[in-house]
C-alpha cells in the first residue's frame, strides 16, 4: 500500500476510534462500573502513574465539570493542550512552532512526568491533591 | 534550529505518541518512547544522523506497542466485564 494510503487509513481508523472512545466516555462514568479497566499498574504495583485518573477526567471534561477533572489528573489539561497545539502546527492550521519540536522537549516531558507520578503518590498536604 | 547544512531533515521523534502513552495509557511504554525521543534529538543535534534514524525507529516501535498495548487492556477487559456490564444495564433499565 502506498505510504499516503496506508496514513489516510490510519488516520480514519484512529478518528473513529476516538469518536467511538468520546461516545463510551461520555455515557457512562468510570468511576461507578466495571465498565472501564483499572490501571494495570496501580493494580499490580499499587502505585499511582501519571496516567491514572485519566479515564475519569475525561468523563469530568466531557460533562465540563472542569474542577473534577482537575483533581483526578492534573497532567491531562496540559497534555491535551501540547498535542493539539502540535496537531494545529502540522496541518498547518496554526503557524509558528510544534512546542514538542524542541530540542529539549523530551527530557522536559520525562521530568514533568516522573516528578508528577513521584509527587502523587505522597500522602501528606498539598501533594495530597494531586492523587487521582 | 538544529538543522546542520549538509544534513537531512530531524527524523520523527515520535514524542506526541509518548505523550499519549503516558497520560492514557501505559507508563512503562511511554517512559520508552520518551527515551528514545530524546536520543533521536541529542543523536541529531550532535550530528549523528544514523543515530538518530534508529533511535526514531525504536521511538515509532515503543509508540506502537503503546497504542496496541492499551486498545488490548481495553478489549480483553471489554470482552471479560462490559457485556456483562451492559447486560445488567439493559435489564436494569434507566441509569
Amino acid at each position: 500500500m502506498r505510504a499516503a494510503t496506508k496514513k489516510k487509513y490510519l488516520i480514519i481508523i484512529f478518528g473513529v476510534l476516538s469518536v467511538l472512545a468520546i461516545l463510551l466516555y461520555f455515557s457512562f462514568n468510570p468511576e461507578n462500573g466495571l465498565l472501564f479497566p483499572k490501571c494495570p499498574f496501580y493494580h499490580f504495583a499499587g502505585i499511582y502513574c501519571s496516567g491514572c485518573g485519566t479515564q475519569r477526567a475525561i468523563h469530568d471534561l466531557l460533562h465540563l465539570r472542569i474542577t473534577d477533572a482537575l483533581s483526578h489528573n492534573i497532567l491531562l489539561f496540559p497534555a491535551i493542550i501540547v498535542v493539539f497545539q502540535h496537531i494545529l502546527v502540522k496541518t498547518g492550521i496554526l503557524r509558528g512552532r510544534s512546542l514538542l519540536g524542541y530540542r529539549h522537549a523530551p527530557i522536559v516531558v520525562m521530568i514533568i512526568v516522573v516528578l508528577f507520578m513521584v509527587l502523587r503518590n505522597l500522602k501528606f498536604y498539598p501533594f495530597e491533591y494531586l492523587a487521582p | 534550529m538544529e538543522n546542520q547544512s549538509n544534513m537531512p531533515p530531524k527524523p520523527n521523534n515520535y514524542l506526541v505518541w509518548a505523550i499519549l502513552s503516558t497520560v492514557f495509557c501505559c507508563l512503562a511504554t511511554g517512559i520508552a518512547s520518551i527515551v528514545y525521543a530524546s536520543k533521536v534529538n541529542e543523536a541529531y543535534a550532535r550530528g549523528e544522523y544514523e543515530e538518530a534514524q534508529k533511535a526514531s525507529k525504536n521511538a515509532k516501535t515503543w509508540a506502537l506497542v503503546g497504542a496496541g498495548l492499551s486498545v488490548l487492556i481495553w478489549v480483553i477487559y471489554f470482552a471479560i466485564f462490559g457485556f456483562a456490564f451492559l447486560g445488567a444495564m439493559a435489564n436494569a433499565g434507566s441509569y
